[in-house]
């Protein structure tokens, strides 16, 4: 199994898992709060999770990078440690689970209506442990391969949008109260930008370690940055009376793109980079996962892991909810509240262990 | 080496996943929430964001 | 670690077969050294023993027949040995063997079982009484094809010659191409029963050495009995077991070993094929033909992306055709729904029935169009094109759409340079249709998916097989989907380029 990758990689990986599954639902999480300021909303969620991965990333390189799992057992001792790392196994499986349902979701309610869920669910997990059986080098390459093609899908179809744009739907500016524009923030900062912590398992096999923070920063703005712009375009276009009735507003976007009349019902090309994105996030937290799993095992090997993940993320999907009413709801929220608190207690966990000096034995 | 510690330590984790995933599986398929993690967590936050956003 | 569920086991311990009797020293006797080399060789019709029992320095040759050169066993074995043996002078049983008129290299062995290797090889084997060793002259000679044109890989422009069934042959075809000293050809046996003598040919102090020793470990660590054809190398020597894209290039023609060689690769070359494997190799270099470098550059960038457009077209055109027809209506312009949906009018079955059927139909006949003997063969195609091609569709059973599909498939899937290759395509095609039959266009896009994951594990000799693509190489993009100048290296925009990366 081979986990290496370079600093272009892990960028690409970041951009992915960023503009991944939120690029159909962020336009209505900001939305449904903050109205035709929606994109105020996805800045400041921006620019809170800039901050919040600017700080844990400056942690992460006074302690050279390490694996998460090993330093969670440093900081926190060997009892404590074990138990923030078996909280994160859970968080990862739980996110995998999360990101299917919206899928499977997704599938049922706006494409294939007739079909099964499971169908979806089961064969984007399939995937999911094909590529992580051979390591993480492997979805680093095939996002490497795959990513600028799903770019200029992404910008191709947002630029056939572009004729039914009115700035008149996003105006007045600022018109909504700062406590709604906040809570549009909120929603949309703890998914995706703190959920991308689990990419903290990663780091230890990033080559370049002097260009990791620059390239994660990179990768982490310009998915952002595509949010953003998602945002203003669907608001734009659309008006944020109807964003915030749909529950994939990116999507419905796609659906009236209409310029010659071949380019007609395209919006199977925006769901293919979607669909690449929730690949590229459950991979994430199965390497997660069992990557966890290894640590807290001290087995060599993270395959035997697998499989159980697999079942337990694909009866987690279907069984966390009952139905889409409960999944939005919750997500929106308790999700942020539910990541940061993690964050919380590892970043906790990290400054105490400077403080008392434990950065200098990381990785010796 | 401490190959013994490395694999009892292995078959707890192993065990307890697949012991896990085998309940949680079980408990799907028959239809009952065993571990309603949904309304633990949203229990445990729900204050926090009552007193951020007024509920 | 290993999960050894699907996993071949490679190092089996090699018990030593040889007999004991084989390593029977040669003994100074030639009666019995006689005796015992028609009891090892048994008494076939081709192995010749011919004796001189009577001569004043007894001695035999032994050889089979058709395998040497009988005219110069004759001409500088007997002729001389027997000017020799009529001299009056004293004569030395150990200098008979400096009789010898010819430049064929001599051997000398003392024990049996090298003596039996050399014969089976074509040598022909001296026994002197008197002399506890036993002479090999290599004058091997056998019925050969002659130097013709390739029949897998034709070309327009190209030199026309291509491998033949002798190493020989092979080696001097190569060696003529590359006047370099640093040319090895690194010998090795494969097959218990076989013994079937390979070739690694390679450039020194070009080649990677790690996949040269990769190569040598491996071919040292098959444990087969017989090898017959370099395919069968290739499958047992390869990493990826079950993967259906072939990860050795198996060519057919010398230019193409020689451009391999000159750019660091390893030639496996192999007594009794045309084939010589090329490793490691590329997922690209498929879609790479010889000539592209023979034509000028933008015509051969043209034709490669052809190449690619075709292999996609290969794989997923009646995929998408089924995925389109049954679950995605919207995707096709109104008036084209409404043609295809009247001549549907009447067709009994699914598009995916249909499609398969008609894939089906035409796998069978492009088998039959390979085996059957030639006089036959405008038989099956007059069959093949009014039956399929129009009888089918007057008879309401498929619909022409679908005939369509069909033949622009089967004709993409001969564009590939590498018959190999295309054999992949061939076979993922049926797996991408059950999935566009189910799930749509989605289940294409989880099979693009998996194809690359696929794609991104796989390795050729330990070296990555998308590599230009994934890990993405700059360098290497002046040859990979496009094709630039040759004199490319040589522009400022280039040296400007690499300066900077």
């Amino acid at each position: 199994m081979n986990h290496n990758l370079n600093h272009w990689q892990l960028s690409l990986i970041v951009f992915s898992f960023i503009m991944g599954s939120s690029l159909l639902m962020a336009p209505n999480l900001t939305s449904f709060f903050s109205g035709q300021d929606a994109w105020i909303s996805m800045i400041l969620a921006v620019i809170i999770g800039f901050l919040i991965n600017i700080l844990w990333l400056f942690l992460l390189k006074r302690y050279q990078f390490q694996s998460i799992f090993a330093l969670n057992e440093l900081t926190a001792g060997k009892i404590m440690g074990t138990a923030v790392n078996i909280t994160i196994v859970f968080y990862a499986l739980h996110l995998a689970a999360y990101v299917i349902r919206n899928l499977s979701n997704f599938m049922i309610a706006n494409v294939i209506p007739e079909s099964n869920p499971w169908t979806y669910q089961i064969m984007i997990i399939l995937l999911a442990v094909y590529t992580t059986y051979y390591g993480f080098n492997n979805i680093a390459r095939v996002s490497e391969f795959l990513n600028p093609w799903m770019f200029l899908l992404f910008i191709g179809s947002l630029l056939l949008t572009i004729n039914k744009f009115e700035f008149s739907n996003l105006k007045p500016v600022f018109d909504q109260k700062f406590v709604y524009i906040a809570q549009g923030a909120y929603s949309t900062t703890g998914f995706p930008f703190i959920e991308i912590i689990l990419l903290g398992s990663v780091f230890v096999y990033v080559k370049q370690k002097e260009k990791l923070t620059k390239s994660y920063m990179a990768g982490l703005l310009w998915g952002g940055a595509v949010l953003i712009i998602t945002v203003i375009a669907v608001v734009g276009v659309q008006g944020d009376y109807m964003v915030k009735r749909q529950s994939y507003p990116t999507y419905e976007l796609m659906r009236n793109i209409s310029v010659v009349s071949i380019l007609e019902r395209i919006e199977v090309l925006i769901t293919v980079v979607w669909i690449f994105g929730i690949l590229v996030k459950v991979v994430v937290c199965l390497f997660a996962a069992v990557s966890g799993l290894k640590h807290i095992s001290g087995h060599t090997s993270m395959r035997v892991f697998l499989l159980p993940c697999a079942i337990l993320i694909w009866s987690m999907a279907n069984h966390i909810h009952e139905n889409m009413m409960e999944f939005t709801d919750f997500v929106g929220q308790n999700w942020t509240m539910w990541w940061f608190t993690l964050y919380a207690v590892i970043v906790i966990f990290l400054i105490a262990g400077i403080m008392r000096g434990k950065d200098k034995q990381a990785g010796t | 080496m401490n190959n013994k510690a490395q694999s009892i330590k292995y078959r707890v984790t192993l065990t307890a996943l697949w012991g896990f995933t085998i309940i949680y599986t079980i408990s799907f398929l028959a239809g009952k929430q065993l571990f309603p993690f949904d309304k633990w967590i949203g229990a445990l936050f729900k204050p926090v964001y009552a007193m951020m956003f007024g509920g | 670690m290993t999960h050894p569920f699907f996993k071949r086991k490679r190092h089996i311990s090699q018990k030593e077969t040889s007999r004991s009797e084989e390593k029977l020293p040669v003994s100074a006797d030639i009666h019995i050294d006689l005796a015992k080399i028609k009891e090892l060789l048994g008494n076939s019709i081709d192995v010749k023993v011919i004796e001189f029992l009577h001569a004043p320095v007894k001695f035999a040759v032994c050889y089979i027949e058709g395998m040497v050169n009988k005219q110069q066993i004759e001409l500088s074995i007997f002729e001389p040995i027997k000017r020799w043996q009529q001299t009056d002078c004293k004569k030395k049983p150990e200098e008979l063997i400096h009789q010898l008129e010819t430049a064929a290299p001599l051997y000398t062995y003392r024990h049996f079982d090298e003596i039996t290797a050399a014969v089976l090889k074509g040598h022909a084997a001296i026994f002197v009484d008197r002399v506890d060793a036993v002479y090999c002259l290599a004058i091997e000679m056998w019925q050969a094809r002659g130097v013709e044109e390739p029949q897998s890989q034709t070309m327009v422009r190209g030199p026309r010659e291509g491998f033949v069934e002798t190493l020989q042959t092979n080696t001097t075809l190569i060696r003529r191409r590359i006047n370099t000293p640093s040319l090895r050809f690194n010998l090795s046996e494969v097959g218990k029963i076989t013994k079937t003598t390979v070739l690694i040919a390679y450039l020194d102090g070009i080649v990677d050495q790690d996949v040269l020793t990769e190569v040598k470990e491996r071919l040292k660590n098959i444990n087969t009995d017989k090898v017959f054809e370099s395919g069968m190398i290739e499958e047992l020597i390869d990493e990826n077991g079950y993967s259906p894209f072939p990860v050795f290039q198996s060519s057919e023609r010398p230019d193409v070993a020689a451009a391999a060689l000159t750019e660091g690769k390893v030639v496996i070359m192999f007594e009794g094929t045309p084939f010589v494997l090329i490793t490691p190799t590329t997922f690209i270099s498929f879609f790479q033909a010889a000539e592209d470098y023979y034509h000028h550059f933008d015509l051969s960038t043209f034709i490669r992306l052809i190449r690619i457009l075709s292999f996609i077209i290969s794989i997923s055109l009646p995929a998408a055709f089924i995925a389109f027809t049954t679950f995605h209506h919207e995707l096709i312009p109104t008036s084209l729904l409404v043609s295809l949906g009247a001549q549907r009018e009447g067709v009994p079955f699914p598009a995916f029935v249909e499609a398969l059927v008609m894939e089906t139909i035409f796998e069978v006949l492009r088998e039959a169009g390979i085996r059957m003997p030639r006089p036959i063969g405008s038989a099956v195609s007059i069959v093949g094109a009014i039956v399929i091609g129009e009888s089918a569709v007057a008879a309401g059973l498929v619909s022409p759409a679908v005939v369509i599909v069909v033949s622009l498939t089967a004709i993409s899937s001969f564009v590939s340079p590498y018959y190999g290759f295309s054999g992949a395509a061939r076979l993922l095609r049926f797996i991408l249709m059950v999935l566009a039959a189910t799930t749509g266009i989605f289940g294409m896009i989880f099979f693009l998916f998996g194809l690359i994951i696929h794609l991104c594990a796989l390795t050729s000799m330990g070296k990555p097989y998308f590599t230009p693509l994934a890990p993405f190489q700059s360098g290497q993009q002046k040859d990979s989907i496009l094709r630039f100048p040759l004199w490319w290296t040589q522009t400022k925009l280039y040296s400007k380029w690499s300066k900077k990366s």
